[in-house]
């Protein structure tokens, strides 16, 4: 049987695991261990292997969520979770000085995937920051001559989320309908 | 556009009053085209209750000293003096406003010669081949039994909240081959507070410091620094300060100071960024025309995707985006290729244009994209269309 697979990844923290169980119809399977180094990441547990949620369709399909791992120590679990996957979503943490970096890094990680898929890129914890700007990301899209839909996004927020999704579906294919 | 069309512009009316109108007259009438009020409109009904309905009114009858058809709709009767000295052209109506009266209104209308001959003979056409004997039937009910007819609010209630677009100025689909239609599906930015925003804005390219605009109704605060815009107003009395052209003989009614902040209290106080007010004056100036500098036979060109998340929902604005983010098309193009109705795509391109995402090539540059290629539906298209319906249940957020 085929698996239809959305893929979630982005930087430690930035919100994977919550943007899944926002998503998902039913309880998420997280893999969260004590991170070893939770000074440097800035929160005590952390995502090991993957996140897992799914959304139920009335037809009886099902869509499965992937969340890799944030940190790149784990990088070689993301071509296992990508394979079959239909999009990816990467979200980036707003209030990290450097989270450009890390949409560049993720962005070229994942160049293949996304090459043969789509991309929709959500942009969290604005609110922490003290400017609304996505600038610096368009900047980065600019650079390597690409117009993926950027997003902010609270990784709490269904609606939110969904959106992202849409976006993602839709850069896939502009034409689809609801149905 | 038929001869036979009548043409209806509402003034001064809330949403669900004007849908309710529209609904009745869509259900009784054949030919009824709802436009603008600087679309020519061949009957014009205004809400002398609200500051707008009223001065559009008075604006009206000192342009001109033969108004088209008129309906003065009013809690006082404040239009019943007007429509004395206007004798046939006008008629006047007390609140609450019955369908039944509104419908004896337009028949007591019928025939009267105010405009051209041809929009008198679309008033007597649309009349007469209204698709049900509505007054017959009326009046054999009320033989029966001494029921008066719905008023517009119990019409209303039986409306959806989003029953009717009314991003746009007229219901009716135009043709995308006729031109002269097309030229009338625009307009020019300058005349509207989207355009004194963007002239405002662009007065303080160091973004430094806060301004206050200061319009009859309510104050807009705007943030340069943090890009935050507080809107002291309410929803509906921006709208329509958004989507009324100012009048170049008469002063603005809005006007900026500096460093005045607002009168605290107000209810209706809404903060958003100085972008999301940007785009949102642009889709009520717009209303599904196109700014008039752009063209809607070239492509266009899309630097980003607007960040839709924090920004009013447009219809369809996700594929528009999504198919300009693989190429270049020009409006009428995306509408065909999407399947929708054109002025959801100038809706689009009004409020990207406003916020600086979008640009369109030179007539004459060679910039212009190549014939577009077939597309492909996605292989899970089915999953995907279904997928999509799931996750739009949760989609659907308080519009601004």
């Amino acid at each position: 049987m085929y698996h239809h697979k959305i893929i979630f990844t982005g930087p430690v923290g930035s919100g994977k695991t919550t943007a899944i169980q926002s998503l998902s119809d039913v309880p998420v399977v997280c893999t969260d261990q004590r991170a070893s180094d939770h000074e440097e990441i800035g929160k005590t547990n952390t995502t090991v292997a993957m996140d897992y949620g799914k959304i139920l369709l009335k037809s009886g399909e099902t869509v499965h969520l992937y969340g890799t791992p944030g940190q790149e120590r784990f990088d070689f679990m993301w071509e296992i979770l990508t394979q079959g996957g239909i999009g990816l979503i990467i979200l980036v943490d707003h209030s990290n000085p450097n989270a450009h970096e890390d949409l560049r890094f993720f962005l070229s990680a994942f160049s293949k995937f996304i090459d043969e898929t789509a991309v929709a890129i959500g942009i969290t914890h604005t609110d922490k920051a003290p400017l609304p700007s996505l600038d610096r990301y368009l900047l980065e899209l600019d650079r390597i001559g690409r117009r993926y839909p950027v997003f902010e996004v609270d990784a709490r927020d269904r609606c939110d989320m969904s959106h992202l999704m849409e976006g993602l579906l839709l850069s896939l294919d502009p034409g689809l309908k609801q149905s | 556009m038929s001869t036979s069309t009548l043409r209806i512009a509402m003034v001064g009316l809330s949403d669900r009053t004007e849908n309710a109108i529209k609904l009745f007259l869509e259900k009784n009438f054949v030919g009824i085209d709802h436009v603008g009020f600087d679309d020519a409109p061949d009957c014009i009904i205004f809400d002398l209750d609200q500051p707008i309905g009223r001065s559009r009114w008075k604006r009206l009858l000192s342009a001109t000293r033969r108004p088209c058809t008129s309906i003065l709709v009013s809690l006082s009767g404040y239009g019943d003096a007007d429509c004395k000295r206007m004798q046939k052209s006008c008629v006047s109506l007390r609140k609450p406003v019955r369908l039944g009266q509104l419908q004896e209104a337009l028949s007591k209308l019928q025939g009267r010669r105010l405009r051209p001959a041809q929009a008198t003979s679309a008033l007597d056409k649309a009349i007469a081949r209204r698709k049900t004997p509505v007054a017959a039937q009326e009046t054999a009910a009320q033989a029966e039994e001494p029921k008066r007819p719905p008023s517009l609010h119990a019409a209303a209630q039986q409306l959806p909240g989003k029953a009717t677009p009314l991003h746009f100025s007229s219901r009716t689909q135009f043709d995308p081959q006729d031109l002269d239609t097309l030229k009338k599906a625009q307009y020019d930015p300058a005349q509207y507070f989207q355009g004194y925003l963007t002239r405002l804005l662009a007065q303080r390219p160091d973004k430094q410091g806060t301004l206050t605009i200061w319009t009859p109704d309510g104050q807009i605060r705007l943030d340069l620094e943090t890009g935050k815009a507080n809107v002291h107003l309410s929803k509906y009395r921006f709208r329509t300060l958004c989507s009324i052209p100012s009048d170049p003989s008469h002063p603005t009614p809005w006007r900026e100071v500096h460093d005045v902040e607002p009168p605290s209290g107000n209810p209706h106080r809404k903060e958003t960024s100085i972008q999301g007010l940007e785009w949102i004056a642009a889709i009520w100036a717009s209303r599904g025309r196109l700014p008039q500098h752009l063209d809607a036979q070239r492509p266009v060109h899309m630097r980003h995707w607007p960040n839709l998340t924090r920004l009013t929902a447009i219809p369809h604005a996700m594929n528009i985006a999504a198919l300009w983010s693989q190429n270049d098309f020009s409006p009428l193009e995306t509408a065909r290729l999407l399947r929708i109705d054109p002025r959801h795509v100038f809706t689009f391109v009004s409020a990207c244009d406003a916020i600086g995402v979008l640009q369109q090539a030179e007539p004459d540059s060679a910039t212009e994209s190549p014939p577009p290629k077939k597309r492909r539906a996605h292989k899970h298209r089915s999953l995907l269309g279904r997928l999509l319906a799931k996750i739009s249940l949760f989609t659907n957020r308080e519009d601004d």
